[in-house]
């Protein structure tokens, strides 16, 4: 078993629905580490694979060949159901929209796993509460997302994704609809909370200006090398 | 399935209007036909047990309809009156029971049923207070109409004055209520009883007023050996009181004064074909089964009540696309909330369920209110049957 919180060793990923160009959509990597507590960029155009790659280590897709690793568990070897139920327990997610769901309150949505998996629904609220007096929310747990700031709405977004305490956080391209001082404000807040929380990491990002703030970046049009 | 529940609950709580449109539409098709059938039930259950308690209706011919209907259910129809000769003549027969019924006034807007004392004993009628009505001017309130009043044993109650500006019209009568029926889901509760006597002194047949020799001689206009014409402001008397009952009289042949109808009670079914068949043979009047009548009337209804099956049938198709539709729009609009939910790590079962469980929220507040409705609606209307 890796000691990394994420490994991928010869993953191959084929997918006829992603097709370019009529050809299916292809992805290779050879090798990639990525330690607890560490943050790691995913830069690259669009359609060269960062939300494929988030894909498969969140285990929404298997690889077809290769080794996959997360939190321990080897997500290669496992169906569908239980991929599903490492990423409920184990993988924090962000997403380019936030998908805060509208008709649910701050604090609904920071516990939307619990309408999934309600049996540690206790322990969720107690961290829910945490998280919002960290990230400076807790006044506003009340209101819908359409009563939010967008930024309001970005810290309610990684609450949710951190509730779980998970040890990997997906960052799927957060700041792509916002403004360079946004995006920093933001990138600095998940990787900040990520952090805290002794998660591993990973975010797909276009802006290339904020990669000093990364342990690693992985750059995708170099797939079988890491820079760093 | 909790956590579905949950958040099905909190989606149809924070989208009333889309919930309450499919609600409305799924109580309307469940409730609209359940109200139908439980209100025609019942209202079949009691028109049959009512009828199948009186087995003949014998009075004036006409309308076969009107005649049981107004002998049974007291409603007052234009039956043309018949003699009390009529009844005097069934009731010689001695393997019938026969009552005479009265039906012509109101009191205080129920109508006054004068019937013979034998009609309580046949009908399984028990006072609740009081007696039956034995005397002129006595009355019986049917339960419901003392409820209703709030009147009981011991007070009075007026006739409903029926001409205001006809002086030969009696003025409303004072009655005496001597009794309260206990209570039987049946006409019988609505209305007011009186003995036949006591229905003639309200059409004018009977009357009471003070002897000649007593009367203030300022009032008399003319007098001879046998006659006093008095003066048309001689009040006659318009309460019927230990004092004063022994001076009402009728003028002319009780046996000629007016009557609705005759109830008749055959020992058995030979009384009830021989007795049938004779007032039916004569001419003059009529004999109706009531049990067979009911039975005609609600072959009718039936066949219109198919025509109204297929009402609701299409209804129930258009509900059912109706509802199709927004969930189909609903599941459409949630596409970002589902396939979040996907990713975080809901299950396809899951997310079934949780579409499913929006149209079983509807689904069940629907059909509650609809039953709701309809159960609400026989308690309203199943003593509506009586008075309307």
């Amino acid at each position: 078993m890796s000691d990394h919180a994420i490994s991928l060793r010869q993953i191959e990923f084929t997918h006829a629905n992603l097709a370019q160009e009529g050809a299916p959509f292809r992805l290779r990597i050879d090798e990639l580490d990525i330690d607890a507590g560490s943050v790691v960029a995913c830069i690259g155009p669009s359609g060269s694979g960062k939300s494929t790659m988030l894909d498969l280590i969140s285990g929404i897709h298997a690889p077809a060949a290769g080794q996959l690793t997360v939190a321990g568990h080897a997500m290669h070897a496992l169906d569908a159901e239980a991929r599903r139920s490492v990423r409920l327990k184990e993988i924090g997610l962000v997403f380019q929209n936030l998908a805060l769901v509208e008709y649910l309150t701050a604090y609904e949505n920071i516990l939307l796993t619990t309408f999934i998996d309600s049996t540690s629904v206790g322990d969720l609220k107690k961290r829910a509460q945490e998280l919002a007096e960290t990230l400076e929310i807790a006044h506003l747990l009340k209101r819908r997302p359409n009563r939010l700031s967008q930024g309001e709405r970005q810290r309610v977004a990684i609450c949710r994704a951190l509730v779980t305490s998970p040890k990997v956080l997906l960052c799927d391209e957060p700041t792509g609809n916002l403004d360079p001082e946004r995006s920093a404000r933001t990138i600095d807040l998940l990787l900040s909370a990520g952090s805290a929380s002794g998660a591993a990491v990973v975010m797909a990002t276009h802006d290339h200006t904020l990669l000093d703030r990364f342990d690693k970046v992985v750059d995708m049009n170099q797939l079988l090398g890491v820079s760093t | 399935m909790t956590g579905a529940l949950r958040l099905g609950l909190l989606y149809a709580l924070r989208h009333r209007a889309q919930t309450l449109v499919v609600a409305v539409c799924i109580a309307a098709t469940v409730g609209l036909p359940v109200a139908a059938n439980l209100v025609l039930s019942h209202y079949q259950r009691q028109l049959n047990s009512r009828a199948e308690s009186i087995p003949l209706v014998v009075g004036a011919k006409g309308s076969r309809f009107d005649l049981a209907f107004a002998a049974l259910y007291f409603k007052e129809q234009p039956v043309e009156p018949v003699k009390m000769s009529l009844f005097t003549e069934i009731a010689q027969d001695p393997n019938v029971i026969a009552v005479p019924v009265h039906l012509r006034f109101t009191a205080r807007d129920k109508p006054i049923v004068a019937v013979g004392v034998d009609y309580f004993t046949l009908r399984g009628l028990r006072p609740a207070a009081g007696s039956f009505p034995l005397l002129l001017g006595d009355a019986v309130l049917g339960a419901s109409v003392a409820a209703e009043l709030g009147i009981g044993v011991g007070d009075t109650i007026f006739s409903d004055q029926r001409e205001l500006y006809d002086l030969s019209v009696p003025p409303p009568l004072k009655l005496r209520v001597v009794g309260v029926l206990e209570q039987t889901s049946s006409a019988d509760d609505h209305a007011v009883f009186t003995g036949i006597e006591t229905s003639w002194v309200l059409t004018g047949d009977y009357h009471g007023h003070m002897e000649s020799t007593e009367i203030d001689e300022s009032l008399v206009m003319a007098r001879t050996a046998d006659h006093v014409a008095v003066s048309p402001s001689m009040a006659e008397f318009n309460e019927i009181t230990d004092e004063n009952i022994y001076s009402f009289h009728a003028h002319g042949d009780p046996e000629l004064l007016p009557i609705t109808g005759v109830m008749v009670f055959p020992d058995d079914m030979k009384a009830h074909t021989i007795i049938k068949a004779r007032i039916n043979n004569q001419g003059d009047f009529q004999a109706v089964d009531p049990g067979k009548l009911v039975g005609e009337l609600f072959d009718v209804v039936f066949r219109v009540k198919v025509v109204f099956d297929w009402l609701i049938l299409l209804m129930g198709v258009v509900t059912v696309l109706l509802v199709s539709l927004v969930s189909l729009l609903a599941t459409r609009l949630r596409a970002t909330e589902l396939e979040t939910l996907a990713r975080i790590g809901a299950s396809r079962s899951y997310l079934a369920l949780l579409v499913t469980m929006q149209l079983v929220i509807s689904l069940a507040i629907g059909v509650a209110v609809g039953l709701s409705g309809a159960y609400t609606t026989l308690i309203i209307l199943k003593d509506s049957i009586y008075t309307m």
